[in-house]
């Protein structure tokens, strides 16, 4: 996310809800030829876009189908649908698997880690906003440099780092580390954001005597909810679909997340086969994501066209 | 006033700038440290050893094979991504929402295709990984059948060594669209209207005002998407973790850098030369951005 132009991005995310008449896009013909052949490229043009619709769709809806189904039926007739719902599969994959607890593990780091990386990091974007202080552009430039370091090259520094905190196998350690991960790409936005705020609203704040906490709590926190709403919503989803920070820090089964619960349980597939219960956790992982996705989509969207098309 | 001042951006910036500091900054500071030594664990001595740990990686077989597999990736499936992304937010933009012109959002119709195609980038990597492992079984997966179905000959998919990489290609490919799809048809839909007027005058038609208005306008937001895309298939380690036989095989077939790292560090505990397998990659990311951009600034 280094080079999206962030500030395009907040402006956007705000002017999400106008209607954009005045862009333009082809022109087409109006004569009723024209028209015609604008007819059937409609067609064609849909008949593409649904081809690729369905690829995406037909394997997540045939891991849904076959979370329902038996062994038998997974193994015999991979495009039927399951001749009748077996919730059996999740329950399985929730107790027998462990599912429930990978499911709380990964809501609890998730929340946790995401409302302290909102909290610090708007802060943080507070300050580099709306204060100028020596050493601001190294903050900056390590923020920066930070987003096109490869996570994997961070990995054995960090498992030792971990091992010496004595945080290693432990969910306070993947939130603390999660927060540091989220602090980037989190300043980022959210200093763009402030910067859009007028300085105006924390001059009279001053006036009135408020302190800078007091600035900061009362009047930008309040103002800023939209960018963090842009904000959250993208550490969610990567918070919540985060792997290969779990994958090493974490060794406890009990203590796993989804994405890394999954992972093990298919590579568990080769000794005792359950298909319905890796798929039924499959869902499991799915769905909640998706869920705030699609609540969340305008808003998703919005941040990511911004970045193109000001890029 | 100053006092106030001070202490406020100090206090506020500790908290944030130290988990930052803690465990993102200082981990690739010292991995880079560590790529000189041959450090192999917690008791065993840590000596620095200069370059030794990168002239090693230049002959070994593996790393070799890696980068030549990373190569692949990275090239392939950028190319392919972008330009199917370029051709689906085209028919998005030219063929489906031709009665509204160019609104980005809110086209009857449009917006489904765009939160449908979001969905696999919504999805944690492990879930996608282990999805497409059993899309890609030979025995129950959906591929085998339609195969079949078409009457074309069976594979085993990720244990045929000639196309457990290409395995590995489509599911990047399957994944990275629909991100593309959006970026590319918002700037599609920015061009302004008045570079195609003049295009309708002269008679141009739809695919010629793509190649002609559309692409070039639009030529540095797809220089970013493709920049973004190497970065991003030169990290395939968790798809090749998760997914292929070994994991990296079979024989080696998919073994990508990133990979490498992991089992020589957690693995055999090889954590000196694994931080310089990780340093060449940074090297190579940090590269291709920097030239990206150099090549960006060059035309404008």
């Amino acid at each position: 996310m280094t080079t999206i132009d962030v500030e395009a991005a907040v402006e956007s995310t705000r002017a999400a809800r106008r209607p954009r008449r005045d862009l333009g896009g082809p022109v087409g013909t109006t004569s009723p030829m024209g028209r015609a052949v604008g007819l059937i490229g409609t067609i064609i043009a849909h008949a593409f876009l649904i081809f690729w619709g369905l690829i995406v769709l037909i394997p997540m809806i045939w891991a849904v189908a076959n979370s329902f189904k038996s062994d038998i039926e997974i193994l015999g007739s991979p495009w039927a649908l399951p001749e009748t719902l077996r919730f059996d599969n999740y329950a399985r994959a929730w107790n027998t698997a462990q599912f429930g607890d990978f499911f709380l593990n990964t809501i609890v780091v998730t929340v946790v880690a995401l409302l302290a990386t909102l909290f610090l990091a708007s802060l943080a974007a507070f300050t580099m906003a709306k204060f100028r202080f020596p050493g601001r552009g190294l903050i900056f430039g390590l923020l920066v440099a930070s987003m096109t370091f490869p996570i994997v090259l961070a990995l054995v520094p960090l498992f030792f780092i971990m091992i010496s905190m004595n945080l290693l196998d432990s969910r306070l350690g993947l939130i603390m580390v999660y927060i540091g991960f989220g602090m980037p790409f989190s300043i980022f936005f959210l200093t763009a954001f402030f910067r859009s705020i007028p300085d105006e609203f924390m001059e009279a704040a001053r006036v009135d005597g408020c302190s800078y906490w007091g600035c900061f709590f009362r009047v930008m926190l309040p103002l800023a909810k939209p960018g963090l709403i842009s904000v959250g919503i993208f550490n969610f989803m990567s918070m919540w679909n985060q792997y290969i920070l779990p994958l090493v820090l974490i060794s406890d089964k009990s203590k796993y997340v989804l994405g890394l619960g999954v992972a093990k349980l298919s590579v568990d597939q080769g000794y005792r086969s359950d298909w319905g219960g890796l798929f039924a956790g499959m869902v499991i992982a799915m769905v909640p994501v998706l869920i705030v996705y699609c609540l969340f989509q305008r808003q998703v969207q919005s941040g990511l066209m911004a970045g193109g098309v000001k890029a | 006033m100053k006092l106030e001042k001070y202490s406020f951006v100090v206090l506020s910036l500790l908290l944030p700038m130290g988990f930052f500091l803690v465990f993102v900054m200082s981990p690739y500071l010292q991995a880079m440290y560590y790529s000189f030594t041959d450090w192999q664990g917690f008791s065993a001595e840590m000596n620095f050893i200069g370059l030794d740990n990168y002239t090693r990686l230049l002959h070994d077989e593996r790393f070799w094979q890696a980068s030549l597999n990373n190569v692949f990736l990275g090239v392939l499936s950028p190319l392919i991504t972008i330009g199917l992304a370029l051709f689906f937010a085209a028919m998005l933009n030219f063929g489906a929402s031709s009665r509204r012109l160019g609104r980005i959002e809110g086209a009857r119709g449009t917006q489904i295709y765009r939160v449908i195609y979001f969905f696999p980038q919504v999805l944690s990597i492990a879930i996608t990984a282990v999805l497409w492992q059993s899309v890609f079984n030979p025995v129950n997966g959906i591929l085998t059948s339609v195969v079949r179905f078409l009457g074309l000959p069976e594979r085993v998919w990720l244990n045929d060594p000639s196309i457990a990489l290409w395995c590995v290609l489509v599911v990047g490919v399957w994944g990275g669209v629909g991100f593309y799809m959006i970026i590319l048809s918002a700037a599609m839909a920015g061009v302004p209207r008045e570079h195609y007027e003049a295009a309708l005058i002269d008679g141009a038609s739809k695919w010629s005002q793509f190649w002609h208005i559309t692409v070039p306008s639009i030529r540095e937001t797809i220089l970013l998407c493709l920049i973004y895309s190497v970065i991003g298939s030169l990290d395939s380690f968790a798809l090749v973790q998760i997914m292929t036989v070994g994991p990296g095989g079979p024989d080696g077939a998919t073994t990508v850098m990133g990979y490498l790292l992991y089992e020589e560090a957690f693995m055999k505990s090889n954590y000196g030369y694994a931080s310089a397998i990780g340093v060449f990659l940074a090297l190579l990311s940090i590269v291709i951005a920097l030239g990206a951009r150099f090549l960006a600034r060059e035309k404008n």
